[in-house]
C-alpha cells in the first residue's frame, strides 16, 4: 500500500468529490420537490392522474439508472435537445429518486393515525391547516430516516455520471486508476471518500429531524 | 554467487507460468468493446486482433489456441484484473505508459499504434489543428494517454471522456461531440463501418505508441516467456502467422519485422 500515492492523488480526487458533492446535492433538492408532486399524483382524487403516477413510478423504479442516464444523455438528441452531462445526470436522479421520495412521503403519511386528522378537525381546523399542521410535520419527522438513506443511494448512484463523462469522483478515481495502475490505492481513496459524504449526509439528516419541532 | 541466484530461483518457482502448465489453460483479461481489437462479433462470438493473438500465445505455450480462457474487462478493469491475480495476463489496447510500469510489467509492443481524430462529414474541423478551439467538444475514453493527448494539442476544446469507445462514438453519432479520438485501429473500423457518416482526418495525434501485454510485475519466468512469444510474432519465427493476422484485421500489411525492436 502506497500510502504517498494517496496523498498525491488526492487533490485530483477532492476535485471529483467537488462535483459529486453539486450532483448529489442538485439531485436530492430536486428529487425532494419531485417526490411531492408524485405524492400527490398518487394521491390525487382523479383516477387518471393516479394512473399516471404509478406508471412513473413503476417504470423509474423497475429499469436501471444507466439506461434511464442513457436515454437521456444519448436519446434527446434525435429530437433535436442537448442537455449537457451534468444536468443529463441531474436529471436521471431526480427521476428515478423522485418515485422512490414519493412513496416514502406516501407511507410517511399514511403511518401518522388518522384519529389525529379527526381530532383537529373536532377543535374547528380547516381540513388544510390540520393537514400542514398537525399531519404532516409528524409524517415529516418520520420519513427522516428513509430520506436520510435515499440520500446516500443518491450519492453513490451519482457515480453512474461517469458513463457520460461527468468528471466526479468514480470518474476521477478510473482516469488515476490508468494514469498510476494502483487500484487497491486509488480506490481505497475513493472509497472512503464516498464513506465520508455519506456518513456526513446521515448525520446532517438526524440532525434536521432533530430540529423538527414535532415528536412522532 | 548462491547468494545472488537465490532469489532468482525463488521466483523462477513461484512463477506462474507453472500454474498456468499445471492447468492447461490460459485467463486473460481481454476487451469486448474495442473493436476490431476485441469484440462480440453478430453472432455472439468474442473475436477481433487481440482476442486471435491471445490464441496464438495459448498455442505457443499449451500446444493449443483453444487452451484458453478469456476475462472481458473495461478500461479501468483491466490493471486491476492481472494486479489481483483473476488473470494470468492482459492484452487489452493498453499502452505503455511511463506512469503505468512502476506497477505493471510490459512485453514488447505486439503492435504499433497511433492516434487518430474521427469527425462527422460535416465537420467544421477539417484537420488537427483545428480542434483546438472553444467550439470543439473533444471526446474520448477516459484514460491517461487519451487525458494527455486532449490537454496537450486542444488545450481549448471541451474535452468530454467516457468509460468506452463504444460511448465515444455513441456522442459523436448523436452530436454530443465535434470529434473523437481514438487508437488508429479503432478510429478505422469505426470510421468504415459509418456509412460514409464518419471521416478521420489526415494526420496522427501524437507520438506513436506501442500497445503491450502488461502483467503483475516480479515474474520474470512469465514475463521473458510472454515478450519472447511477442518477439517472435512480431519479428522473429512466426512472422508470416503475424502478417497474416494483421492484414486480417487491420485490412493493411504489418510492419516490416525489427529484430531489434524492444521497449
Amino acid at each position: 500500500m502506497d500510502l504517498r500515492l494517496i496523498l498525491r492523488i488526492l487533490p485530483d480526487l477532492l476535485e471529483g468529490l467537488k462535483l459529486t458533492v453539486a450532483l448529489a446535492a442538485c439531485s436530492l433538492l430536486g428529487a425532494a420537490i419531485g417526490g411531492v408532486a408524485v405524492m400527490l399524483a398518487r394521491r390525487s382524487s382523479l383516477t387518471l392522474v393516479r394512473r399516471m403516477a404509478i406508471g412513473f413510478i413503476e417504470i423509474m423504479r423497475n429499469t436501471p439508472i444507466m439506461v434511464q442516464i442513457f436515454v437521456i444523455y444519448f436519446g434527446l438528441p434525435s429530437p433535436g435537445l442537448y442537455p449537457d452531462a451534468f444536468p443529463s445526470a441531474v436529471a436521471a436522479l431526480v427521476l428515478q429518486n423522485s418515485a422512490y421520495i414519493g412513496e416514502i412521503y406516501r407511507a410517511g403519511l399514511a403511518s401518522v393515525n388518522r384519529t389525529q386528522m379527526e381530532a383537529a378537525l373536532a377543535l374547528g381546523m380547516l381540513p388544510r391547516t390540520a393537514l400542514w399542521a398537525i399531519v404532516v410535520p409528524q409524517a415529516l419527522r418520520r420519513v427522516m430516516p428513509a430520506l436520510g438513506n435515499q440520500a446516500v443511494i443518491i450519492i453513490k448512484d451519482s457515480s453512474i455520471a461517469s458513463t457520460i463523462a461527468v468528471a466526479e469522483l468514480t470518474h476521477t478515481g478510473k482516469l488515476l486508476l490508468d494514469r498510476s495502475a494502483a487500484p487497491y490505492e486509488t480506490f481505497l481513496a475513493v472509497g472512503l471518500l464516498y464513506l465520508a459524504l455519506s456518513l456526513t449526509t446521515l448525520f446532517a439528516m438526524r440532525l434536521l429531524a432533530r430540529l423538527l419541532p414535532v415528536r412522532a | 554467487m548462491a547468494a545472488l541466484m537465490a532469489p532468482h530461483t525463488a521466483a523462477a518457482d513461484d512463477s506462474r507460468l507453472d500454474t498456468i502448465l499445471k492447468r492447461d489453460k490460459v485467463i486473460v483479461a481481454v476487451s469486448s468493446t474495442a473493436r476490431p481489437n476485441g469484440f462480440v462479433d453478430d453472432d455472439g462470438k468474442l473475436t477481433g486482433f487481440e482476442i486471435e493473438f491471445a490464441r496464438q500465445i495459448a498455442k505457443s505455450i499449451l500446444g493449443s489456441p483453444d487452451k484458453i480462457e478469456f476475462v472481458t474487462t473495461t478500461v479501468d478493469g483491466r490493471f486491476p484484473a492481472v494486479l489481483s491475480g483473476r488473470v494470468d495476463f492482459g492484452i487489452s489496447t493498453a499502452t505503455i505508459y511511463p506512469d503505468r510500469v512502476v506497477r505493471l510489467a510490459f512485453t514488447r509492443p505486439y503492435v504499433d499504434s497511433t492516434t487518430l481524430v474521427v469527425v462527422r462529414k460535416d465537420s467544421p474541423v477539417k484537420d488537427i489543428a483545428g480542434l483546438n478551439s472553444p467550439d470543439v467538444s473533444f471526446g474520448s475514453t477516459n484514460s491517461a494517454a487519451m487525458v494527455d493527448r486532449a490537454k496537450r494539442y486542444a488545450p481549448l476544446a471541451k474535452a468530454m471522456f467516457f468509460d468506452t469507445d463504444t460511448a465515444a462514438f455513441l456522442a459523436l453519432r448523436s452530436g454530443r461531440v465535434t470529434a473523437v479520438q481514438a487508437d488508429s485501429a479503432m478510429a478505422n473500423y469505426n470510421a468504415a463501418q459509418s456509412n460514409g457518416d464518419f471521416v478521420v482526418l489526415p494526420g496522427q495525434l501524437g507520438n506513436l505508441n506501442g500497445n503491450a501485454i502488461f502483467m503483475k510485475p516480479g515474474d520474470f519466468t512469465l514475463w521473458l516467456c510472454l515478450d519472447t512469444i511477442v518477439g517472435e510474432y512480431v519479428s522473429g519465427s512466426r512472422y508470416d502467422e503475424y502478417q497474416v493476422l494483421y492484414q486480417k484485421w487491420f485490412g493493411r500489411a504489418a510492419p516490416a519485422p525489427r529484430p531489434n525492436l524492444t521497449h
